[in-house]
């Protein structure tokens, strides 16, 4: 749905990604929406500070919910309405829809390019090998054999039928539902390499076009 | 000093070379390499020092000299996406 220049989609189509909870105190607090419970959405505390927050929230207190959706922002207010012992969870009402506060820059395509992520563990830079989902001049989603975090920097190779480039990004998005996907958005580029990506996305745009099918 | 990893694309792959960051500024970066330089690098190619502080950063440049008598190599950073 369109309002405008403003894209809304519904709450409960983020079931199983992060939900980023502001009191409206300057804090952030990181949940998983886990499942939804009557009219509430069930919100599991990705962490011991979120989980000391869960459990003093004052009930009826009114929240901004926020979540990335497609490299965006999009946020919603919702309601406390408790947190359950029994279940781990803080129940929060839910609102109908979300709204995307901002629109991806760059349109993605679906396309397959072999990737290489380096990225760091204990000090140690280590290579992911995976394949792109869909790419854009902007970034791209994998998914990948472990678990990458949010905010998490990274050094990527693509390679392109006419050779590789070499980028740095930062992971925007790690899908909690489906494990493994991420989303990274590219944080410089030379241009160069800048060239010869928007080419091939460029090629790839006008080879789906008559279809239809590709772009995201 | 912070610890650094350099990043370079070697056969078609990322390559890694321990660094320590010795000096950062918007429009250059200098890093002491803790292990011998690949002996094909030059100046113009592009790599990437991963910061290995917390939270960790990488930036792209390209590598303006070649290790000096002490290990030392300069970049010149690119410009973030917009």
């Amino acid at each position: 749905m369109v309002y405008g220049r403003m894209e809304t989609r519904s709450f409960d189509s983020l079931m199983g990604r992060t939900i980023e909870l502001l009191p409206g105190d300057g804090e952030r607090y990181r949940f998983i929406f886990e499942s939804i419970f009557g009219p509430s959405a069930v919100l599991k505390p990705l962490d011991l500070k979120s989980a000391a927050y869960a459990k003093t929230a004052e009930q009826k207190a009114v929240v901004t919910l926020e979540a990335s959706i497609d490299g965006g922002k999009a946020s919603a207010e919702g309601t406390v309405e408790r947190w359950s012992e029994r279940s781990g969870a803080l129940r929060v009402y839910r609102p109908r829809e979300i709204v995307l506060a901002q629109r991806r820059r760059h349109p993605r395509f679906a396309v397959q390019f072999p990737l290489e992520l380096g990225v760091l563990r204990d000090g140690e830079m280590r290579t992911i090998r995976t394949t792109t989902e869909d790419l854009s001049v902007g970034g791209f989603a994998a998914v990948v054999d472990e678990q990458l975090e949010a905010d998490e920097a990274i050094v990527v190779l693509v390679r392109l039928p006419a050779g590789v480039v070499i980028v740095t990004a930062l992971v925007t998005m790690v899908e909690r539902a489906r494990r493994r996907r991420m989303h990274a958005r590219f944080t410089a580029i030379s241009p160069d390499d800048a060239a010869a990506l928007a080419a091939v996305l460029h090629e790839v745009e006008l080879s789906t076009k008559s279809d239809g099918e590709g772009r995201r | 000093m912070s610890r650094v990893t350099v990043v370079a694309i070697r056969n078609d792959a990322l390559a890694y070379t321990r660094g320590e960051l010795v000096l950062q500024s918007p429009r250059s970066c200098a890093v002491r390499l803790l292990e011998p330089a690949d002996p094909s690098w030059a100046p113009g190619m592009e790599i990437s020092v991963v910061n290995h502080a917390a939270p960790a950063t990488a930036m792209l440049g390209l590598l303006k000299s070649l290790p000096t008598h002490d290990g030392i190599i300069s970049v010149t950073p690119f410009d973030p996406l917009p």
